[in-house]
């Protein structure tokens, strides 16, 4: 689990769904950082072994931290900024 | 210009001052590259959250591109670098651009180091968390351990106590008598000294212990990670047997040191020269940074892991060279500025082969592995796999590729051949280590099929770099 840090400004709030559930958001947040401080640290789930995976190399070039859109394209949750209005599914 | 970190920048920087026409191609929001990560707008803070290394060199280099024309191509990812030069990148409606010259600074990455747990959601690595930090302003709430080998260890841990996180001990995989040997080359950067001893002052303000000689056996949990494990390690990291020690944590962050990256100059045909100490390749480069493909050059990081300076003075001499080479800089004045960029450059040869040192892989670390630990992450190829197949005579990486799908995944073999290297320079003979490589292919990362739908016809795509 991650917190947001106090002496940050943070702008105009709004409200993305992940698994169904409203969850707050920034602008200028990634998807990654949205989910962590959600709470959700598993992000996907292996092809084979149905392994759950997360957060490894924060700089988009591991891919480990791909999440779901509401139409089913998956995108790696560390270099997606998250959007109003967005729907994401983890451990998929 | 592939890349917008300190060499990048510097080289774009170089080169427009020159009044050749750049580009430069980035993939996050905004350009800095790694090291220069800052809070992605429009998020904001008074100052920057994590005391900058190298603020200097960032003040210079906005002030520098602010007084220069140079085109931004920023949320773009390079998929493919043709025989003409031609770059493929994905950003919606712009999708090639064709090069004269093309300068690939793509940096490096942080050394994958596999154990048993390794791909637990909560093991992450130490930039992973940096980034978390440094440009979304997010801190771990619970137990943190760091582990790994470095000065960027106690950086890392001590910003995180200081900020109020719950750092329970950094473990660092090299003796103390080592790093007090270590730091006796350390005068020549008396700044990063003072610093050191800062880190270490905070880190015991907080009753943070570091574990000297100390690496991690296990990460345990069943969804998320839930206790580490580690112990006591020889000079060479073989963990001792009946040292180990357990803790209950959250997040577990590491770092082994860092990986050139090649993965722009495999898929432009670069030869490249494998380095089983670092368990990576380079690209091979001659005394002008140019690659064995014409008009291809390299800077930074992934010439070698040299640190920020040596990458900003290497991006400045590319950019110059490639001024030279289009006639933009007098032959006269060129030899001058670049023989003199060349002994600077030189001057941290030094800090290259420390580097060097610290990071060189240890037989230790494939002491860690067990049957069952995943080697490729994307794959999920256990080790049992990849012995089985090494046993059987695969003495190649592209063959255990092939055979496995070990380095096929997303990721394209950046968080499992530098540990098949380990593994190989390990069995194999100096020469047969020192002589592997991987064949890439277009795309070098995964694409939506309705990317390639929308590229321009050659007509098209001729009047798009015009434009």
């Amino acid at each position: 689990m991650f917190k947001r840090l106090e002496n940050i400004e943070r702008r105009n709030p709004f409200t993305i769904r992940v698994d169904g559930e409203p969850v707050m958001a920034y602008h200028g947040e990634t998807l990654a950082a949205v989910l962590l401080a959600a709470g959700k640290m598993v992000m996907r789930k292996t092809f084979k072994g149905h392994m759950g995976r997360g957060y490894y190399c924060g700089m988009g070039i591991c891919h480990e931290c791909l999440v779901e859109l509401g139409d089913g394209t998956k995108v790696r949750s560390c270099q997606t900024l998250a959007e109003p209005d967005m729907e994401i599914w983890t451990a998929r | 210009m592939i890349g917008d970190g300190p060499a990048g920048l510097r080289a774009a920087v170089s080169a427009a001052q020159r009044g050749v026409e750049v580009t430069v191609i980035g993939e996050n929001p905004l350009h800095g590259g790694q090291i220069f990560r800052q809070l992605t707008p429009p998020l904001q803070a008074p100052g920057h959250i994590m005391e900058l290394l190298d603020r200097r060199i960032l003040a210079d280099l906005q002030d520098d591109l602010s007084k220069v024309n140079i085109q931004f191509l920023n949320k773009s990812i390079v998929w493919g670098i043709f025989d003409d030069k031609m770059i493929a990148f994905d950003q919606n409606q712009r999708s090639l651009i064709k090069a004269r010259k093309i300068i690939i600074a793509e940096g490096a990455y942080e050394a994958p180091i596999a154990f048993p747990g390794w791909t637990l959601p909560g093991v992450m690595t130490v930039g992973g968390l940096q980034i978390l930090l440094k440009s979304q302003g997010m801190i771990p709430t619970g137990k943190i351990v760091v582990a790994g080998t470095g000065p960027l260890l106690l950086y890392t841990a001590s910003q995180l106590v200081e900020k109020g996180a719950d750092v329970l001990a950094v473990l660092e995989a090299s003796s103390l008598s080592q790093w007090m040997r270590w730091s006796t080359k350390m005068w020549r950067m008396p700044g990063i000294m003072g610093k050191g001893i800062k880190y270490m002052h905070t880190l015991r303000k907080h009753r943070v212990p570091v574990h000297y000689s100390t690496v991690p056996l296990a990460a345990n949990g069943s969804e998320e990670l839930e206790e580490v494990v580690f112990a006591r390690a020889d000079k060479q990291w073989f963990p001792k047997p009946g040292t180990e020690r357990r803790m209950e944590a959250d997040i577990l962050c590491l770092n082994f040191g860092f990986i050139p990256s090649t993965q722009f100059t495999h898929i432009a045909g670069c030869e490249h020269i494998c380095d089983p100490t670092m368990r990576s390749w380079i690209p091979k480069f001659n005394s002008h940074y140019e690659t064995s493909v014409e008009g291809i050059f390299v800077a930074g990081d992934c010439t070698g892991i040299g640190g920020v300076k040596k990458a900003v003075l290497e991006g400045e001499f590319v950019g110059l060279e490639v001024a030279r080479q289009m006639e933009r800089l007098p032959a006269a004045e060129a030899e001058g500025r670049l023989s003199k960029l060349r002994k600077k450059i030189r001057a941290y040869r030094w800090y290259q082969q420390f580097l060097r040192n610290i990071y060189a892989f240890r037989p230790g670390l494939i002491d860690l592995l067990t049957d069952e630990t995943i080697i490729c992450r994307c794959e999920e190829i256990p080790y049992k796999e990849i012995s089985r197949l090494i046993g059987n005579g695969s003495h190649r990486l592209e063959k255990i590729k092939l055979l496995s799908r070990t380095g096929m995944g997303r990721c394209q073999g950046r968080f499992c051949y530098p540990t098949l290297l380990g593994i190989f320079s390990g069995i194999l003979s100096e020469d047969e280590a020192c002589s592997q490589d991987f064949t890439s292919r277009v795309p070098a990362k995964p694409l939506p099929l309705e990317v390639l739908f929308q590229l321009p016809d050659s007509d098209e795509a001729a009047h798009d770099a015009n434009s």
